[in-house]
């Protein structure tokens, strides 16, 4: 297979898969999670947990000042990933094609910026879960291949955008390939996390809230 | 045989062409390949003294629109001369002879010249039903292309059907059809894929092989010296894409300055040809500086690369087209999932043993 | 609206910074030439520029005092400019479209030169018709 052919699949069957199984699972998740309902309250409950639970949603997104270093370096990239994914002008096509509207675009200049900073924050949790001692014994194989799952689209994007590494298309069919690799290990790794962490926020603050707990 | 054929110089010299006009014409050439201007007169030398090169044109299932760009010349000019001079033993649209003559001339040409003819061809070469959907003379092409090519002393796969099989490979490929290296792997063969190829590639090409040999190819056989670049990398546009400006509909404001035609489907960045700094019609312009985003017409499935007004980034098949059927297989998924997960919260808590104070004592 | 009542818009495409660097490669080639007899010809159709940039270079180099037309298989001009050793060199074909643009740095371009080839038949050609008008005299 020659490296237009390769493009050419993860363009066409190659997305397709990866979006099927994306969807299929991580709808499959969140039914799943919520068709669990919740444990019997067998206490008494003091207030409705429904208002505090929508609050908790919003505070755990307030970082903490103890551990900044490495919560700023989180903040970084997850801020760079929806700014680079959803603002630049080739990706607005995508989702434009695929959902008939999307917006405007960022110039590619920002977009670049947004890249670079996030793989050097990217690069430094690494480090972190490696030579804290308490995140190193904590963390397992899983752990590290989602790291490499959401490093790659940033290297390979930036790779091919700047001509660097090999001939454009195949570099490219390897960015594009990367993503639908994320796609797929979204539903079945701790980056389903995408979707879900709000649920879980919720779920904590209006228990919380039943308890008489302030979010 | 062949020691008894003239030199292209004496052929010159017959026609009332002077040196310095070849010279020109060589200098032409070798810019157009990129060569150094120095290598110019070392080019008008050799190829002043090749002999007649016996050249067989098979045509197999194609729209003759590559016999139509080379022989693009309003005028007499020396492309044209030099075609005329490269013997053109055999070329079923121009010649002359037809039927049962013309077949027979071929099998003479090639018994004449056996090991040392130039073999090129345009159009694929349809495999599908014993390869009915493509004859000469009652032969099917796949024959004809395999007893034609044992005794050539290379092949050029002309266009980019016979390059890459081209629009009748396009799914869902009817006629079975494949490109020449497909079938042929004895031989060298270079490729010059393009829909049609541009002229000034086919004739440079040529005249390469005659002067210095058969010319460093890529890995999809192309000559480098015109297939290295990709239209992106040479094209006038470019720092309108490197600054995000974007036409974003034909004739929009955004066209109108000429700016980068990436969300028009330009299939710029994955192709390689010569278009941006050669141009077409004598170096008139090309599709991009016309305002129309490039096909990619010179690279292999350039068909069924997603389309032609569809951006390099979206998907090819309409990726979304099973989204809502995925949810509901998801949706369908996760009741499953929760059924046996609430089986299993029940057999845990009916595992469950109650413990008395007097358990704890070891009663 | 017609097509050319579309109003042209002049962009800037950095394309006058590539121009300069020439001028520079000129007087590297230049003092080359000079110092050791190196000739060097610039193959304008390998260089990104635009009709403006080209049209800066031209007029930097400016005009000399010798020019020269060729009328072969289409036309060509050659013309010195106002730097003595750089030589602007243009061909066109017989639909007067530039097919290929030089520029130069020697003593004079081979173009110009009479060609050896050329010459001989010209020697074969010219004893043949003084044999020819010679015994034409005789009878």
């Amino acid at each position: 297979m020659n490296e237009i052919e390769l493009l050419n699949w993860a363009r066409g069957p190659g997305l397709t898969y990866a979006t099927i199984f994306m969807v299929f699972g991580l709808t499959l998740r969140v039914i799943e999670i919520l068709a669990m309902g919740r444990d019997k309250e067998l206490a008494e409950v003091r207030a409705s947990g429904v208002a505090n639970g929508w609050r908790m949603i919003l505070k755990r997104s307030i970082p903490e000042p103890r551990n900044w270093k490495y919560i700023t370096a989180a903040y970084i990239w997850h801020i760079g990933l929806l700014i680079v994914v959803f603002f630049f002008i080739p990706h607005t096509q995508l989702f434009r094609d695929v959902f008939g509207w999307w917006f405007g675009g960022v110039p590619s200049f920002i977009i670049d910026f947004f890249t670079v900073l996030s793989i050097a924050a990217l690069l430094y949790t690494l480090v972190q879960r490696f030579t804290d001692p308490a995140r190193r014994i904590l963390s397992r194989m899983s752990d590290y291949l989602a790291w490499l799952v959401t490093f790659l689209p940033f290297v390979t994007g930036y790779m091919a955008f700047h001509r660097l590494g090999t001939d454009y298309t195949l570099m490219l069919a390897l960015h594009i390939l990367s993503v639908e690799l994320l796609m797929v290990a979204l539903p079945i790794s701790k980056l389903s996390h995408a979707v879900t962490f709000f649920m879980a926020r919720y779920y904590t603050g209006s228990s919380f809230g039943r308890r008489g707990i302030q979010a | 045989m062949t020691s008894e054929k003239p030199v292209l110089a004496d052929e010159l010299q017959r026609r009332g062409i002077s040196r310095r006009s070849f010279l020109k014409f060589c200098s032409s050439i070798a810019s157009a390949m990129a060569m150094s201007p120095a290598m110019a007169s070392e080019m008008a030398e050799k190829l002043a003294y090749t002999r007649r090169q016996s050249v067989i044109w098979l045509s197999f299932q194609e729209c003759t629109g590559c016999t139509e760009s080379i022989t693009r010349a309003h005028k007499p000019s020396l492309e044209s001369l030099i075609f005329d001079f490269v013997s053109l033993d055999y070329h079923h649209t121009l010649q002359a002879a037809s039927g049962d003559a013309a077949e027979h001339a071929r099998e003479m040409a090639m018994h004449d010249n056996g090991g040392e003819y130039l073999l090129i061809v345009d159009g694929s070469i349809p495999l599908k039903d014993g390869g009915v959907y493509s004859t000469i003379a009652g032969i099917t092409n796949l024959e004809m292309l395999k007893q034609v090519a044992a005794d050539a002393a290379a092949i050029v796969s002309v266009g980019t059907c016979a390059a890459y099989g081209g629009l009748p490979r396009a799914d869902p490929n009817p006629t079975g059809a494949v490109a020449v290296s497909d079938i042929i792997s004895d031989k060298p063969i270079i490729n010059i894929p393009g829909c049609p190829p541009m002229p000034v590639v086919m004739t440079g090409v040529l005249a390469h092989v005659l002067t210095f040999g058969i010319p460093e190819l890529d890995s999809l056989g192309r000559p480098k010296a015109f297939f290295g670049d990709s239209i992106h990398d040479r094209c006038y546009r470019r720092p309108f894409y490197d600054r995000g400006q974007f036409a974003k509909s034909f004739d929009d404001e955004g066209a109108r300055k000429g700016w980068c035609l990436y969300e028009l489907g330009c299939k710029g960045p994955t192709t390689h040809n010569a278009c941006a700094t050669l141009k077409w019609n004598n170096g008139t312009s090309f599709p991009i500086q016309s305002g129309h985003g490039c096909i990619g017409c010179s690279e292999p499935d350039f068909w069924d690369a997603g389309g032609f007004y569809k951006a390099l980034s979206t998907g090819a098949d309409n990726p979304g087209q099973w989204a809502g059927n995925a949810m509901l297989a998801g949706v369908a998924g996760g009741a499953a999932a929760a059924y046996l997960n609430r089986g299993k919260k029940k057999q845990a808590s009916d595992a469950v043993e109650p413990v008395t104070i007097d358990d704890m004592r070891g009663k | 609206m017609r097509s050319f009542d579309i109003p042209l818009e002049v962009v800037d495409t950095n394309s006058r910074r590539m121009a300069e660097a020439v001028m520079h490669e000129l007087a590297t080639r230049l003092r080359a030439l000079v110092e050791r007899e190196e000739p060097h010809s610039i193959d304008l159709r390998s260089l990104p520029l635009d009709p403006a940039a080209k049209d800066w270079l031209r007029e930097q180099l400016g005009q000399g005092e010798v020019e020269a037309n060729l009328d072969s298989i289409g036309s060509s001009k050659v013309y010195e400019t106002g730097f003595s050793g750089i030589w602007w060199v243009s061909h066109s074909d017989p639909e007067e479209r530039v097919v290929a643009e030089f520029i130069e740095v020697c003593w004079i371009p081979d173009i110009l030169q009479s060609q050896r080839e050329d010459v001989k038949h010209s020697l074969h050609t010219l004893e043949n018709s003084i044999n020819v008008a010679e015994r034409g005299d005789e009878l």
